[in-house]
C-alpha cells in the first residue's frame, strides 16, 4: 500500500468525506507532509473504488457542481487496519532495539 | 472564486476522456478551486502535472481495454512503422516514375492493410516488395531475373535487406498470432507522415538522403521514442517496448554489418540516444507496476 493510499483510506475512518475534505484531512493527519494533488486524488479514489476498498456514500450538488462523498467498505477498513498493524510491528522492532541500546548505554 | 482560474482549470480538465470529463469534470474543477490560494489566477504546476498524468492513464486504459495482448499490439506497431517509413521514403524520392510508380503503390497497400489490422491482406504485397528489393541477391541463384525490369530500390548489401525481412517476418507473425483476435485499427493520421514526405519533395525542401530529410527522420524518431517512454512510464502500457525493439533491430543489424564505418559524432549521438531511449522503454515496461512504499506516521 502506498503512503498516499494509506492516508486516503485513513481519512475515511471517521466517516464519509468529499474530495477536498480528504485532501485537507490527509494534510492534517500527516503533519503537512502528504499534500495530494487533486488529479492524483481522484485517480486514486477511482482505483480504490475499483478494488472495492471505498464506495460512494452519497452525492450533493453544491453551487451547481456535483460533490461525491466517499466511505470505506469493510474491505477498505480491513486493509488500512492491517497496514497500520504491519507498520506498528515494523516500528516496534526498531524502537525496541533502540530502547535496549539506550538502557545499556 | 476566480472565474479566470476556474476557466483555466476547466480547459486543463479537457485532457481527460470525454465520458469521464462529463461525469466528473465539474467536481474536479470545484475541488481545484477549493485548494487554490486566495487571488490565484494561474493553474498550479503540480496540479497541472497531476491532471495530465491521470488523464493520460485514463486515456491509456481506454485505448488498451478490449485491444489485443500488449506484445502483439507492439509487434503490430513496429511492423506498421517499418512499412510507413518505407512508404515515406518511397514517396519522397523523385525517381519513382514510369513503371517505378508501382513501388510506392505496393508499399501503400502494405501500409493500409496493416493500418486496418489485416496482415494477411498485407502479405502478398509485402512478399512482392521483399522479392523486388532482393533482386540483386536472388539473381545469383536465379539468373533469369535479369529479364524482369526492376521497379524498386536495389540494395547492394545483405544488411540493407534487414528492414525488409523484418517487415515480412512481422507481417507473417501478425497473421499467425492474430488468428484468435483482431488487431487494432491504427489511426489514419499516421498517413500524414508519407503525405509530409511527398509535400517536402514537391516543395524541394527535403528528399531521402538529403541533410534535411536525415535530420527530420532522426528528430521524428527521437521525439516518438521520447513520447513512447513518457507514455510507458505514466501508464505502464508495455506495448511500446516490443515496438521499439523490433523497429530498431534491423538498424542494429546494419550497424553491426558496417562495423560502425561512419562513426561521426552526430551519428554516434543519434544511436546513443536511440539506444538509451529504447532501453529505458524496456526497463519502464518491465518495472513493477506499483512500487511499495511504506507509509509514515506522524507522532
Amino acid at each position: 500500500m502506498t503512503e498516499q493510499t494509506y492516508y486516503v483510506l485513513a481519512t475515511l475512518l471517521d466517516g464519509p468525506r468529499h474530495g477536498y475534505a480528504i485532501i485537507k484531512h490527509a494534510l492534517e493527519l500527516s503533519g503537512g507532509r502528504v499534500k495530494l494533488p487533486v488529479g492524483t486524488l481522484y485517480g486514486s479514489l477511482d482505483r480504490l473504488a475499483d478494488q472495492d476498498l471505498i464506495e460512494v456514500d452519497h452525492e450533493e450538488i453544491v453551487a451547481g457542481r456535483p460533490r461525491r462523498y466517499f466511505r470505506l467498505t469493510d474491505d477498505g477498513r480491513q486493509a488500512v487496519v492491517t497496514e497500520a498493524a504491519r507498520m506498528q510491528k515494523a516500528a516496534r522492532l526498531v524502537l525496541r532495539h533502540t530502547a535496549v541500546r539506550t538502557a545499556t548505554a | 472564486m476566480s472565474e479566470v482560474l476556474a476557466r483555466r482549470y476547466g480547459r486543463l480538465v479537457r485532457m481527460y476522456p470525454r465520458a469521464y470529463r462529463t461525469t466528473h469534470g465539474d467536481e474536479i474543477v470545484d475541488t481545484l478551486m477549493a485548494v487554490a490560494r486566495p487571488g490565484q489566477r494561474r493553474p498550479d504546476v503540480r496540479e497541472t502535472v497531476a491532471l495530465a498524468v491521470e488523464a493520460t492513464k485514463l486515456r491509456a486504459a481506454g485505448i488498451v481495454s478490449g485491444g489485443p495482448v500488449w506484445w502483439l499490439d507492439g509487434l503490430h506497431m513496429a511492423t506498421f512503422l517499418l512499412a510507413l517509413g518505407a512508404l515515406a521514403t518511397a514517396v519522397g524520392q523523385t525517381w519513382f516514375q514510369g513503371h517505378y510508380v508501382v513501388w510506392p503503390v505496393l508499399l501503400a497497400a502494405v501500409v493500409v492493410a496493416l493500418l486496418i489490422g489485416r496482415p494477411w491482406l498485407a502479405l502478398p504485397f509485402a512478399l512482392v516488395a521483399v522479392f523486388a528489393v532482393s533482386r540483386l541477391h536472388l539473381r545469383k541463384v536465379w539468373p533469369s531475373l535479369d529479364e524482369l525490369p526492376p521497379f524498386s530500390p536495389q540494395p547492394a548489401t545483405r544488411a540493407e535487406l534487414a528492414p525488409w525481412l523484418t517487415l515480412l517476418v512481422g507481417v507473417i507473425a501478425l497473421g499467425v498470432l492474430s488468428r484468435r483476435g483482431k488487431l487494432r485499427r491504427r489511426s489514419w493520421w499516421w498517413l500524414a507522415v508519407p503525405v509530409a514526405a511527398f509535400a517536402a519533395r514537391q516543395a524541394s525542401i527535403a528528399w531521402p538522403a538529403s541533410p534535411g530529410w536525415v535530420a527530420a527522420v532522426a528528430i521524428g524518431q527521437i521525439a516518438l521514442l521520447s513520447l513512447a517512454l513518457g507514455w510507458t512510464v505514466i501508464t505502464r502500457d508495455a506495448r511500446w517496448a516490443p515496438a521499439a525493439v523490433v523497429f530498431f533491430a534491423p538498424d542494429a543489424v546494419w550497424l553491426r554489418y558496417n562495423r560502425w564505418t561512419d562513426p561521426s559524432p552526430l551519428g554516434l549521438t543519434y544511436w546513443g540516444i536511440v539506444g538509451v531511449l529504447t532501453l529505458a522503454i524496456v526497463v519502464a515496461a518491465a518495472w513493477p507496476r506499483r512500487r511499495r512504499r511504506p507509509a509514515q506516521t506522524t507522532s
